[in-house]
């Protein structure tokens, strides 16, 4: 429908002109994803049967791993990861370890869950994942991390 | 020989691991009656308290699961450090928590 009211009319042509102004006064890089504060990270690995478990206690576990860095000295880190096996109607929670460090954490420096384990109780192919989140102190502020899923899911000889 | 695929660990990481399963299983095979008496007092009380090398830990049984809490204020504030599906069985339970005793006994020596 045309618009009769030519006020109207310089309303919206404002509003055209304004908008285009601020699009184009946008870099092309700020347009993509917002860039980190920090250059700190947690990656979680895949869930698997654990060679060394099995080789130790004779026993079959799904273990998941994580792993925790940042560029910057950290404080009073709390790494934790959870396992969950996904079930017919829903994810069922299997079990969830955090390892704690008290105190400073140099820049850099690696920092590994490798502690949360489940073990098996049958053969059963069932499909895990895990996922890892962190929560520390940088430079006397409290940062926690978005929770991070593994990138796979795939069936495991592995009832629990 | 270890095949090393994207993301695992190095070697020497791997080593660590080892001796961490390693001990563990030298703990559950040495302390085995111990952690049986242990097992079956906590799931008739539902909460043990304990003192592990100086360091204060508590095992509480909920319906489905046991967690694991440590304190480092001398017994007064505990935070949860591990938390296992044991399932409802009395059964189920008893045979699960050694395995559970050792792994969290191993996580307080060893700093894990």
């Amino acid at each position: 429908m045309p618009l009769k009211n030519p006020s109207i009319k310089l309303v919206y042509a404002l509003i055209a002109i304004i908008t285009q102004l601020i699009v184009s006064a946008i870099p092309a890089s700020a347009t993509g994803a917002t860039p980190p504060l920090t250059k700190c990270h947690i990656q979680i690995h895949d869930a698997h049967i654990s060679k060394y478990i099995l080789r130790t206690q004779g026993k079959e576990a799904v273990k998941v791993n994580a792993d925790s860095k940042s560029d910057k000295f950290i404080q009073d880190l709390r790494l934790t990861v959870e396992i969950y096996k996904i079930g017919r109607f829903t994810h069922y929670f299997i079990t969830r370890h955090t390892i704690e460090i008290s105190g400073f954490i140099p820049a850099n420096s690696l920092t590994e869950n490798q502690s949360t384990y489940e073990y098996c109780t049958n053969k059963k192919a069932s499909r895990y994942y895990g996922i890892a989140y962190a929560e520390a102190y940088i430079k006397g502020h409290h940062f926690k991390t978005p929770r991070t899923i593994s990138e796979h899911i795939f069936p495991i000889n592995c009832g629990t | 020989m270890v095949k090393q695929s994207k993301g695992s660990l190095d070697p020497r990481d791997l080593d660590q691991e080892l001796a961490y399963f390693e001990f563990m299983a030298e703990l559950g095979v040495k302390n085995a009656s111990r952690y049986e008496l242990q097992s079956q007092e906590l799931v008739k009380n539902r909460k043990i308290e304990l003192e592990i090398k100086n360091t204060f830990v508590r095992y509480t049984l909920d319906r489905v699961g046991c967690s694991f809490q440590v304190s480092k204020d001398g017994g007064k504030t505990f935070r949860e450090k591990t938390w296992v599906r044991t399932g409802w069985r009395k059964s189920g339970r008893l045979s699960y928590l050694p395995l559970f005793f050792a792994q969290c006994e191993t996580n307080v020596l060893l700093k894990k």
